[in-house]
């Protein structure tokens, strides 16, 4: 359960306060697959690094699994991201490099866990995300699609409650896009994992169960599908 | 995150800019190799110095000397013609230098000294050679007439030391068995050596004529172990004695009247040893020096020479680890992204931070091994050539020398002044935001 209380977050660029988020009231229950739609600069990102504890609101209250992190200090925060969330990014965020297998593990060495293991549980993730047959691959050997699908193995491994995907098919084509968003919603339906999906390809959210438009940082639509 | 996990990273990240990680490495190899090289020369000289010096030195001996009433240093400028002028006694010992000898006064004071069990004079004479019967060949010796308390505590090759009421009877240096032609020490054992004594003291820089003199024999009883002292030939003090009375044609040296330069005091307990040093000096008029003492003070000229040749290597140091900031620091830049991506699927500030003092440590310690191999290579041409060269003689003695203690100390101080230099670009990139990370390309 992802709950935000009247959070708000400012940045200071110059002079000018820039309100990436204002007061935004959002709950988000176990188990669904939410698209977080607007325009670029609307606060989708601010609000999936809030969401995730890579950033801490100027204001308000973060509670996820019933703990505030607007209140939590640098370890807190990090097992968290470790243990409970898997970020997916527009710009994959891959270490060139690392092999697949290599980068899928990353998670697990900083979870501590031993290197055997480390490696039959990132060849099942990748196995999950229909990569088995390419382990040993550096991104710079793999499609766009391909290096999105290792980004969600990645976000896998750890076994997270929620996923969260920033853009995750900004730079792929409508095809691929596709095949990414509907790899979520799998996950989603068979695994039960949280998914906030960040996009403002308006085709693309509507796979979620739920759609929440941003706009300035302010939340001003809402809607369930009720359909498929 | 495990620390073997670390290391890897570490190592695997150091790898990815293989020329810049060397560059910074080498920048470490060369103030460790200036250290380790400079402090293993002062290692080996000291070690074979003081290991010398405690095979010839006896413990519980005590050498004393009379203090200068002058300052040494204006008696050594009057006496080479540049200080102000040194008033000179008539019948003065070594009045060239005005230096005041020792008398039968001084040894009684000094033997009134508690714990002192025998006070002897040490002898000076200056041999023109000794030979061995049988052979035409001459070799230059440093004779020595050694008190039986002092000859007892030597360290034999073969054969014995000579008793208190012995005469007649020589211990050798080793090393006379080569040059004699001798296969075992056993052999030298019985056999007799003649010394020339000349007449007074010679220089004959530029002469050929062979000045007067006259031959001592001696049965040789003993053989020291090899040591720094190669041509030494130790006889009873009476022996050295009348040789020194007829090299100074004087049959009143070493009796009360005149006890030469400088006095050998035998100290029953060794423990005492300080203490009657001591005691010694606070009596006013001399100067003593136990054997630990004059080791010491060579160690300690030793420390100094080191410590100025290390200077160098420190400064080395230093600015290499300015070279292993910055190389941090670029490192930064270029991961930044990394880090963002590290932080956001679960490491800690710590975790970033350890991840990249590891990495500056590693750059030191491998800069700290690779100088001490390069060292002890350097070390190790340098004992070959010394030894085919001006060293040939001296074979046991090597110039370079590397003790654990001194590798070890060279890694970790190298290892040390890396961690320190990664402080700052480790706390730096500790504290980068994610966010911001995540977005820099």
């Amino acid at each position: 359960m992802i709950e935000l209380k009247q959070v708000s977050r400012t940045y200071k660029m110059g002079e000018q306060l820039i309100h990436a988020l204002d007061h935004v009231d959002l709950a988000i229950a176990d188990g669904e697959f939410v698209a977080v739609v607007g325009p670029s600069g609307s606060g989708k990102s601010t609000l999936l690094h809030i969401v995730g504890g890579l950033d801490t609101p100027t204001n308000g209250q973060v509670l996820v699994d019933g703990k505030d992190l607007s209140q939590a200090g640098d370890r807190a925060l990090a097992h968290f991201r470790n243990e409970r969330i898997g970020f997916v990014f527009q710009t994959f965020n891959l270490q060139p490099t690392y092999t697949a297998l290599e980068n899928v593990a990353l998670p697990l060495v900083f979870a501590r866990v031993l290197p055997k293991e480390r490696r039959a549980r990132a060849e099942r993730a990748l196995g999950a995300v229909g990569l088995a047959a390419r382990l040993r691959h550096k991104p710079g050997q793999l499609s766009g699609g391909e290096r999105q699908r290792v980004a969600i193995a990645r976000a896998l491994v750890t076994e997270p409650a929620y996923i969260l995907a920033d853009e995750p098919t900004g730079n792929l084509d409508t095809t691929t896009s596709r095949e990414i968003v509907t790899l979520l919603d799998q996950l989603h339906q068979e695994q039960g994992i949280t998914v906030v999906l960040a996009t403002h390809d308006l085709e693309m959210a509507a796979l979620a169960d739920l759609q929440i438009n941003l706009r300035d940082g302010s939340i001003f639509a809402q809607a369930a599908w009720s359909g498929d | 995150m495990r620390f073997a996990d670390y290391i890897r990273i570490a190592m695997s990240n150091l790898w990815k800019r293989k020329l810049r990680t060397i560059l910074t490495i080498f920048a470490v190899v060369i103030g460790a190799t200036l250290i380790a090289l400079m402090v293993s020369l002062g290692v080996g000289l000291q070690d074979y110095v003081t290991g010398q010096l405690t095979a010839l030195s006896v413990p519980d001996v005590i050498s004393v000397e009379p203090k200068l009433g002058e300052s040494l240093a204006s008696v050594v400028l009057g006496s080479t013609g540049f200080g102000p002028p040194q008033e000179v006694e008539e019948g003065q010992a070594y009045a060239y230098l005005n230096i005041g000898t020792l008398t039968g006064q001084d040894v009684e004071r000094i033997q009134a000294v508690e714990n002192v069990a025998a006070v002897e004079p040490v002898v000076l004479i200056m041999p023109r050679w000794v030979q061995l019967e049988g052979s035409e060949k001459k070799y230059q010796v440093q004779l020595l007439a050694s008190p039986p308390y002092e000859i007892r505590q030597r360290k034999l090759e073969a054969g014995r030391p000579f008793e208190a009421d012995e005469r007649g009877v020589a211990v050798v240096a080793y090393d006379f068995l080569e040059a004699w032609n001798l296969d075992s020490p056993e052999e030298a054992l019985g056999r007799t050596i003649s010394i020339r004594v000349p007449l007074g003291f010679q220089i004959n820089l530029f002469s050929s004529k062979e000045p007067e003199g006259q031959d001592y024999s001696f049965t040789i009883v003993g053989v020291f172990q090899d040591s720094l002292l190669s041509t030494e030939v130790s006889v009873p003090m009476e022996d050295g004695i009348e040789m020194a009375r007829y090299f100074n044609q004087d049959d009143e040296a070493y009796t009360d009247k005149d006890m030469g330069l400088a006095l050998s005091v035998h100290v029953d307990d060794p423990a005492q040893v300080d203490a009657v040093a001591r005691a010694i000096e606070d009596l006013g008029d001399y100067t003593a020096e136990t054997a630990e003492e004059s080791a010491g003070s060579l160690a300690g000229g030793f420390r100094a020479i080191q410590a100025v040749l290390s200077i160098f290597g420190l400064i080395a140091l230093a600015v290499a680890s300015l070279s292993i900031i910055n190389t941090l620091i670029m490192a930064i830049y270029e991961r930044t992204q990394e880090i963002g991506v590290m932080k956001a699927v679960g490491a800690t500030k710590g975790t970033i931070r350890l991840l990249f003092t590891v990495e500056a440590g590693s750059i030191g310690f491998w800069g700290g091994l690779t100088g001490v191999l390069v060292a002890w290579v350097i070390g190790q041409v340098i004992n070959l050539v010394s030894h085919l060269t001006f060293l040939r003689d001296y074979k046991s003695f090597n110039i370079s020398a590397f003790p654990l203690w001194l590798i070890l100390a060279v890694i970790v101080l190298c290892t040390g002044v890396a961690l320190v230099a990664g402080l700052l670009p480790a706390s730096r990139a500790a504290n980068l935001d994610p966010v911001e990370a995540l977005r820099h390309e």
